[in-house]
């Protein structure tokens, strides 16, 4: 694999699956505080 | 009801669609506009549906109606008649997934030849016998109203996604597949001065995510007041998007280890081929491949079932909210369904057709809700419906920017696109409507449909009370 594509490969997965992983962390901790609430 | 909203943008799309466009269109470089329009097309679409849906209680035509008055109602239609046009074929996909399943459980596949299975049973009676399979199995959960659909997507979505990451995992660490990572990420950045690598990539999102369907409205319509739009739109947006990049690289890197000297061929084999005829023979060819084929079709056919259920939820929603009691809607909804889908599972040519020009339809639909966005006063919209009661984001300005460019988006690539066609085609070509992937054939059937909403108008935009959600149920 080229240098472009690896940085490719960190920028698409980082971005997508990254922000899939943050938003559904932060969507929890919201209901876990309404929950509290 | 988020994991309801997931399942129903999780399906073939993803699995089937996805690895086959990326690939077709240039890997890393289709891979740059597919995420942009992630955030520029699919999730404040996605948030424009939640807050249209959770505001109105009502169905796409009702919804546009009490959003922007009674004489846009037609847009509505449109919004809703599109998917359920793409609701009939998808019947079609949902039933060839059953018969794979159950050929990769019994040892038939892969066969003798690659594709003899295909052969036989594609465009056959059989089909149309899946068909039948599928549209019973979806109208059965539909018909235990919303609470039945909560309950089999709790099932199948944690199966799906299971199973899609097991499947990569092992596609990963095949001999040879960081060819296919090679291959899918790519990037060629001439390849982004071409209009339809920037047109599949709208298009997928829209068939990814099922933004601009009307769909997530519909489910939008039973979600608790407390419940956000915001990050609602934005993980069904970004965990739909990362089931496909998974599908990708499993696909990808499979094809790239076994066959890396027909690579091409296969990955060019067209709607069906790749998933029907190739899948099957790269599966077989690896250690334990029959149950890595079994899991790879059962992955398919709870993504295209889960799907279907949701359009077919649509569908019913309209009738129910017309009145119609749900029993009585589904049971038109399956002879319509039966009558509508038989074309395409007779002819792998009119459902390929139907794909192409539904799916390119969505963009008009994203169109129409951008445009009710705007009608209503984007921050006006964004302050009543989307920063509403029980949000635990604020929203800002931008998307009332983004939802601005989703109308600019969809209008501009519609004019590139159409005008790309007509140079490559030539007039004579791009007019005839009997040309089964022009021009011709695209206009001809938006501008019936479009025929069809707009004389419809003043009956589709009689107010209608809201019909509450456990009626409905």
């Amino acid at each position: 694999m080229t240098a472009a594509a690896w940085v490719t490969m960190a920028a698409v997965c980082g971005f997508v699956w990254g922000g899939a992983i943050t938003l559904v962390a932060i969507a929890m901790r919201k209901e876990g505080r309404k929950r509290q609430a | 009801m988020l994991l309801a909203m997931l399942s129903m943008a999780v399906g073939t799309g993803n699995i089937w669609r996805f690895p086959r466009i990326a690939a077709t269109q240039g890997g890393g470089t289709f891979l740059l506009p597919w995420a942009i329009f992630l955030v520029a097309w699919s999730v404040p679409l996605l948030i424009c549906e939640f807050a249209m849906g959770k505001a109105t209680r009502k169905n796409p035509i009702g919804a546009f109606a009490d959003m922007i008055g009674p004489r846009f109602a037609w847009m509505g239609a449109w919004v809703a008649l599109c998917s359920t046009l793409i609701m009939f074929y998808y019947g079609v996909v949902t039933g060839w997934c059953v018969r794979y399943f159950t050929a990769a459980v019994t040892g038939e596949l892969p066969g003798a030849a690659p594709g003899a299975l295909w052969e036989s049973y594609s465009g056959s009676w059989w089909a149309v016998l899946t068909l039948v399979v599928s549209l019973a199995a979806a109208l059965w959960v539909v018909a235990r109203g919303v609470r039945g659909i909560e309950q089999s997507v709790i099932v199948m979505m944690p199966v799906l996604i299971g199973l899609v990451i097991v499947l990569a995992i092992r596609a990963v660490t095949l001999p040879g597949a960081e060819r296919g990572l090679a291959f899918l990420f790519t990037p060629d950045l001439s390849g982004l001065g071409n209009s339809r690598v920037w047109l599949e990539a709208l298009t997928q999102n829209a068939w990814d995510t099922g933004a601009g369907w009307g769909l997530a409205l519909t489910y939008a319509t039973y979600m608790r007041a407390r419940e956000d739009t915001t990050i609602n739109g934005f993980i069904l947006g970004f965990g739909n998007n990362s089931v496909s990049l998974l599908a990708g690289i499993m696909v990808l890197c499979t094809v790239f280890s076994i066959r890396p000297e027909a690579a091409g061929e296969i990955v060019g084999a067209g709607n069906t081929g790749l998933t029907f005829i190739w899948v099957p023979q790269l599966f077989a060819a690896i250690p334990g491949g029959r149950l890595f084929m079994a899991m790879f079709f059962l992955a398919l056919f709870f993504a295209a079932l889960t799907s279907l259920i949701s359009m077919i939820e649509l569908a019913a929603r309209i009738l129910i909210d017309r009145g119609m009691s749900r029993g009585r809607a589904l049971v038109v909804i399956a002879g319509v369904a039966l009558v509508f889908g038989l074309p395409s599972a007779l002819s792998t040519t009119v459902l390929d057709n139907q794909d192409t020009v539904w799916g390119i339809g969505l963009m008009l639909s994203g169109l129409f809700f951008g445009f009710a966005v705007l009608k209503y006063g984007v921050d006006r919209f964004r302050h009543e419906h989307v920063n509403s009661e029980g949000s635990d984001f604020t929203i800002g300005r931008w998307w009332s920017v983004a939802m601005g460019l989703v109308v600019l988006e969809a209008l501009v690539l519609l004019v590139w696109w159409f005008s790309q066609s007509l140079s490559a085609e030539g007039l004579a070509a791009s007019v005839n409507p009997f040309r089964s992937f022009g021009l011709g054939t695209i206009v001809v059937q938006w501008a019936i449909l479009l025929a069809l909403c707009l004389g419809m108008n003043r009956w589709l935009g009689r107010p209608r009370p809201a019909v509450a959600p456990e009626e409905a149920a």
